[in-house]
């Protein structure tokens, strides 16, 4: 196996990624553009996926069997890829959440803020 | 579910990257022009697609990044890594076909040989029997003591019953069967078919632990009761694509033979008998009394026993001999001078194959594994050849930053494909020997004389042994793995330095090295030896047989046996058979017909003799001789030469005063080169009784027994002068070919007779031949073999020398410049050869002594130390070794100092 390129940094925000997406999808089925558009809007665009970690990151769900994706037809009449969470994908969204919530709160404790 | 999603995923991935990269592709666009939609939008100014789709694509980046990035995720950047290397791989053989193609041949011929060979040795000697365990199944048979001169026979059949008086006796067995296989006409309405039919009774099928897919045993009345109702059971495969598998045929009538039968049953699938050739069974017991088995001494039947639990073949055997002796009193020989009869007992087991093909396979078994040996070596001595020529490449591509983990990955690869194509010429190879084996018609000469071998275990019930071909497949690529894996794998750990620096051109100081190669390559040479060895003396050995002279002309005749039927009386056979004999005559195309009980090459009759005109001499001090009942045209149809006196004519019937013919042997031993013409000769007859006849002429010698056989005393006596009539053996001179007159002669007997009953139909030249299959075929196998090892042999050392003139390049090039001739360096480079070849012959002919004497039975005048066999060896194997030689002795005597220095 050729060595993971992936910086500790990019380990964590690939993690984040990953939940990030998952909320997304979450609500509704969704394609590629339009889950990155959301999250920017979501953060209020601070946080920008972009393609390079995107469409990685949704192989990497999809290979975790947390979504699956199928060919349909946008509104514009144009092929796209929809993807739709799974119910394994629920679950680790759920689990996902409750990690990073024990993460921020002992980063904040580690800050001397809580 | 998870698991299930996410596998799912990626096997269609695996399954076809290419529409992954399609679909990528289809969704980066997209996401592009949605982009690029989106900076329109959002643009002040108003800015042309064309514009916007390439700010879309500067704000998304490389996009050959995000698609390398997602498929390494997806893990297609393996995939994609190992088609890489199999490229590679294919690549790299292409570019050295030769060596290429010699390991893939060599794989394919000797993993194809072994499997083939085992199949053969699998389906004949060690697949269990289809029957209940079949260990507990014994053979027993009765044995005539050897006396009087005569050999003892221990394969004699039982009459039905002596087999109901063995039953009676014994107490070894949990129960006691018996079985006869013949052919017969079955009918049912207006449908006649000829089958193989057993007759057996009720204690059959539970002694071979055989069920009934329909109906019931036989009745258990197994004694001989006359009157009782005659029953069969039918085989599975008779009642279904004959009788359409019609379950109202239980209680129905059929005809077998003319006689009324009663279906009462029908056996389990696939089962055919212990014969292996059944298709019904008849319960003997209630037999038609015509049919002759409530005779004691109408010895057909086969006697099977299964042994009670915690019996042993020790007390079985022990067991035969003293019930055997019961049934001799209760039926004493009526014969005297054939002694007190007896029992032996055999595991069926070990009787399902004729002696003569068990060792045949043993031998051949030998010699494939030595071949595979050969094989295994052969290619082990190329891979590392390979290896080592590898070493700089491997070095090289490693200081340019390969990794070690990715150098090996690709050398397996290389094994892999290797191994691939290996084993798939192997399929090739094994499969069509299969198909040759199985062809091999070798059993069906002698099965009328006695129990030669199970049906179950025909050479045509050999099939293709995947077992065996995996068992062999995987020794031979562990063999390709272990010797051209691992030393490349080796190569890996080499540091740059020492292989470039070391490049090849040192020269050799001090004794050389004693490797991997040499051993290798002096085991191929023994081994080739050891098989050349057997094939020479088996080839010298069919050469002497082929020019054995029978003692007379098979050419342009047919042979075939007519049984008596059941509905001739003994009276009117001769009458019947003169008949048959004229209708054939005059059948167009047939030129002469005559008749024998007994066909060369199959021995049949033998009597006691003693001269009538002088004191009859006591029992012991008989003569044996050869008992032949013949038409008067049987010497001159078969091109027997009268030597002396007159042949028999029709005249010499019942009413004419009793006359014979004696052999040449017969004339010397008997009356010690005294004229025998004129004499009276006393002989045994079936009925225990002595004939005695005037000797009327002397016939040449005839090998009735093999063609490895020496003539023995025969004496001819007609057959209108006797009432062994019972089968007879009809031989037709054909005009042309006698092949082509197989058909118009079944037509004309049946013709003659419905249903008259014709077996064993074919040339008298085709059953001098199959005589000899066994021994052909051997020898043409082991020759095969011996072929292909010489030849690995050959590959080996040139494989090895021409290492050695590479590597001693430098060496050779100083002695060159130091005044050494080319005769020096050929001389040089042929001593490494010959010194390698004369390990291996001195081994492998150790080896040969004592491996042929495996061999003694099967060679005919030629003793396994024959000195033309060996010197033929000695100068076969010198000439290849020095064959080999010959390539990388010339490219060393080209060696020219000036450019071996310059290329420093």
């Amino acid at each position: 196996m050729a060595r993971d390129s992936a910086t500790p940094r990019n380990d964590l925000l690939k993690g984040t990624l990953d939940m990030l997406i998952l909320q997304t999808l979450a609500v509704q089925k969704m394609h590629g553009y339009a889950i990155a558009q959301r999250i920017e809007e979501l953060s209020g665009g601070a946080i920008g996926a972009e393609a390079g970690s995107l469409y990685p990151a949704l192989e990497r769900v999809q290979k975790k069997g947390w979504a699956k994706s199928e060919w349909g037809v946008s509104t514009t009449g144009r092929r796209v890829r929809y993807y739709t969470i799974t119910a394994s994908g629920r679950k680790q969204l759920g689990i996902e959440i409750s990690d990073f919530d024990a993460m921020f709160l002992a980063i904040n404790r580690v800050l001397g803020r809580a | 579910m998870s698991l299930i999603d996410g596998w799912s995923h990626r096997v269609r991935q695996w399954v076809n990257p290419q529409q992954h990269d399609r679909d990528l592709n289809d969704e980066l666009s997209f996401h592009v022009e949605r982009e690029a939609a989106q900076l329109a939008h959002n643009s002040r100014a108003p800015i042309s697609a064309q514009d916007a789709l390439v700010a879309a694509r500067r704000q998304i980046g490389n996009l050959t990044w995000v698609r390398e990035e997602t498929r390494r995720v997806a893990g297609l950047a393996t995939v994609d890594a190992f088609l890489q290397d199999v490229r590679f791989a294919v690549r790299s053989f292409r570019s050295t076909p030769a060596f290429t193609a010699i390991v893939v041949i060599t794989l394919a011929l000797g993993i194809g040989f072994t499997a083939a060979i085992y199949s053969a040795v699998n389906a004949l000697l060690l697949r269990p029997l289809p029957f209940r365990e079949p260990q507990q199944l014994m053979s027993v048979s009765l044995k005539i003591p050897g006396v009087a001169g005569r050999r003892e026979i221990d394969n004699r059949r039982w009459s039905y019953p002596k087999v109901v008086a063995f039953r009676a006796a014994q107490s070894t067995y949990t129960d006691v069967t018996a079985w006869t296989l013949s052919q017969f006409t079955v009918r049912l309405g207006d449908k006649a078919h000829r089958v193989g039919g057993e007759y057996t009774d009720s204690r059959y099928l539970p002694t071979l632990g055989i069920g009934l897919a329909l109906g019931k045993n036989f009745p258990n009345r197994d004694s001989l009761t006359s009157g009782a109702e005659v029953t069969v059971i039918l085989g599975y495969a008779l009642w279904r694509d004959t009788f359409g598998a019609d379950s109202a045929i239980i209680g129905k009538t059929l005809q077998v033979d003319g006689f009324p039968f009663t279906v009462v049953g029908v056996a389990a699938a696939k089962f055919r008998g212990v014969s292996g050739e059944a298709d019904f069974w008849m319960a003997a017991a209630a037999a038609p009394s015509g049919w002759g088995n409530s005779d004691p001494y109408n010895h057909s039947y086969f006697l099977l026993g299964r042994l009670k639990p915690g019996v042993t073949v020790a007390q079985a055997t022990v067991a035969a001999a003293q019930v055997g002796a019961q049934v001799d009193a209760q039926f004493p020989s009526r014969d005297q001078s054939l002694g007190h009869w007896s029992a032996v007992a055999h595991e069926l087991d070990g009787e399902r194959t004729a002696p003569n093909v068990r060792k045949m396979l043993y031998i051949l078994l030998g010699a494939v594994l030595l071949m595979l040996l050969t094989a295994c070596a052969n290619v082990a001595n190329l891979l590392l050849v390979r290896a080592s020529a590898r070493q700089r490449e491997v070095a090289v591509r490693l200081a340019l930053g390969a990794t070690r983990a990715r150098l090996a990955r690709q050398l397996l690869a290389e094994s892999v494909v290797l191994a691939l194509a290996g084993g798939v010429g192997s399929l090739f190879v094994g499969y069509t020997s299969v198909k040759m084996l199985a062809s091999v018609q070798t059993l069906m000469l002698g099965q009328t004389n006695g129990f030669t071998g199970l049906g179950t275990a025909y050479m045509s019930a050999i099939q293709f042994d995947f077992t065996a071909f995996a068992v062999t497949a995987s020794l031979a690529l562990a063999t390709g793995l272990i010797f051209g894996f691992a030393p490349a794998l080796h190569a890996t750990r080499t540091s740059l330095l020492t292989a470039t620096k070391d490049s090849g051109n040192t020269v050799t100081i001090g004794p050389r090295r004693f490797t991997m190669r040499h051993a290798l390559t002096i085991a191929e040479i023994s081994f080739a030896v050891v098989l050349l060895a057997g094939s020479g003396l088996m080839i010298r050995s069919v050469n002497h047989l082929m020019s054995v002279r029978p003692g007379f002309d098979a050419a342009g005749i047919l042979a075939l046996r007519v049984n008596r039927a059941p509905e001739w009386s003994r009276d009117s056979i001769t009458t019947y058979y003169d008949g048959v004999m004229a209708r054939l005559s005059e059948t167009p195309g047939v030129s002469g017909v005559a008749m024998s009980d007994c066909p060369p090459l199959a021995r049949c009759g033998s009597a006691d003799a003693f001269l009538a005109d002088r004191p009859r001499p006591s029992n012991e001090r008989m003569f044996g001789v050869g008992m032949h009942f013949i038409s008067p045209e049987f010497p001159s149809l078969l091109k027997i030469p009268l030597i002396h006196g007159r042949a028999f004519t029709r005249h010499d019937d019942e009413r004419a005063p009793r006359v014979a013919l004696v052999s040449e042997r017969a004339a010397k031993r008997l009356w010690n080169g005294d004229d025998p013409i004129g004499r009276p000769l006393a002989f045994s007859t079936a009925t225990n009784k002595f004939d005695t006849a005037t000797v009327v002429g002397i016939v040449g010698d005839v090998l009735y027994d093999s063609m490895d056989s020496r003539p023995v005393a025969e004496v001819y006596v007609s057959y209108y002068q006797t009432h062994f009539t019972y089968r007879m053996m009809l031989f037709v001179q054909a005009r042309n070919s006698a092949s082509n007159l197989t058909a118009s002669v079944v037509n004309t007997l049946h013709a003659f007779a419905p249903g008259f009953p014709v077996h064993e139909i074919g040339t008298l030249d085709s059953r001098v031949n199959e005589s000899m299959t066994n021994v052909r075929v051997t020898t043409g196998i082991l020759t095969i073999f011996a072929v292909v090892a010489l030849l690995l042999a050959m590959m080996g050392t040139y494989g090895v020398v021409a290492y050695t003139v590479s590597q001693r390049t430098r060496e050779i090039g100083v002695r060159v410049a130091l005044g050494a001739t080319s005769a020096h360096i050929s001389k040089l480079v042929l001593w490494h050869a010959v010194s390698l070849a004369a390990i291996g012959l001195g081994v492998g002919m150790a080896v040969a002594i004592v491996a042929t004497t495996a061999l003694r039975s099967m060679l005919y005048e030629v003793a396994p130390s024959d000195p033309v066999t060996l010197v033929g060896i000695v100068v076969l194997l010198g000439a290849s070794v020095l064959a080999a030689t010959w390539f990388p002795a010339r490219k060393a005597m080209r060696v020219m100092p000036a450019s071996v220095m310059r290329a420093q």
